[in-house]
């Protein structure tokens, strides 16, 4: 019951988020980001167009995209850990 | 099975598979946008369960924020906060634009050039605060693997 309460405050509080962002977004966005409303069929031609012409086929931008997020990942936790152990390490030694 | 060892092994489980996924879904390209979109589904319900498993935590320190707690538990109740508005950003902007999984459903949204880059952009800001989310256990996940390796 207690795991379900839990699950509930979780949904309704993203609930209210995405509603937050959605008021903030149609008030906001589409101005600010300039044409507004487009066709979903020419977003996705002139996102592919661009890739296509910038990274060569499907399978290699797939594998650029896993390895750009996988060290995007790394290198923000490396940044955190590696500090953290030196730090620990000295106050050990002392 | 020890009862703690069997959730230490849960949560290893669930958090580990939660991280490999959640860096699938940042590379759509890779998996392609049927499952990319499956996928990120998939993972919103594993994020949920991870939460209700933690909620105890949740709420001990939410209680105590302005009075007991330690700043360590503070900070890491902030950066989850964050985690959570910025997790729950990407999935209703992927919603939004979803080419495969809500038509499916039936589903109309409206994809439009904002949702695209606010997309785009939480996603990396997920991905950032959760590699900090995840050194902040570093200690855990070295205890983890450390008791595995002597048993």
């Amino acid at each position: 019951m207690n795991f379900l309460k839990a699950a509930l405050i979780i949904v309704v509080c993203a609930g209210a988020i995405a509603w937050i962002g959605n008021a903030v977004v149609s008030q906001v966005g589409d101005a600010s980001l300039g044409r507004g409303e487009r066709t979903l069929a020419s977003a996705h031609d002139e996102s592919h167009h661009h890739h296509q012409h910038h990274h060569g086929n499907g399978a290699d931008r797939g594998l650029s995209e896993l390895l750009k997020s996988t060290l995007l990942f790394s290198g923000v936790a490396a940044a955190v850990i590696i500090p953290s152990v030196i730090v620990q390490r000295k106050k050990r030694l002392r | 099975m020890h009862k703690a060892r069997q959730k230490t092994l849960m949560n290893a489980v669930i958090d580990g598979g939660l991280l490999v996924v959640f860096l699938i879904t940042t590379a759509p390209q890779f998996t392609g946008i049927s499952w990319h979109e499956w996928i990120s589904l998939a993972l919103v319900v594993v994020a949920i369960v991870h939460i209700v498993l933690h909620w105890q935590w949740v709420v001990a320190v939410a209680t105590h924020l302005f009075n007991k707690a330690t700043w360590s538990s503070r900070f890491s109740f902030g950066l989850n906060l964050l985690l959570f508005i910025a997790f729950t950003l990407v999935t209703y902007s992927g919603i939004a634009i979803s080419e495969e999984a809500m038509p499916f459903l039936g589903i109309g949204m409206f994809d439009n050039r904002a949702w695209r880059f606010l997309h785009h952009t939480f996603s990396n800001i997920s991905l950032m605060i959760i590699a900090i989310h995840v050194a902040l256990h570093w200690q855990w996940i070295v205890n983890l693997f450390r008791k595995r390796a002597i048993r």
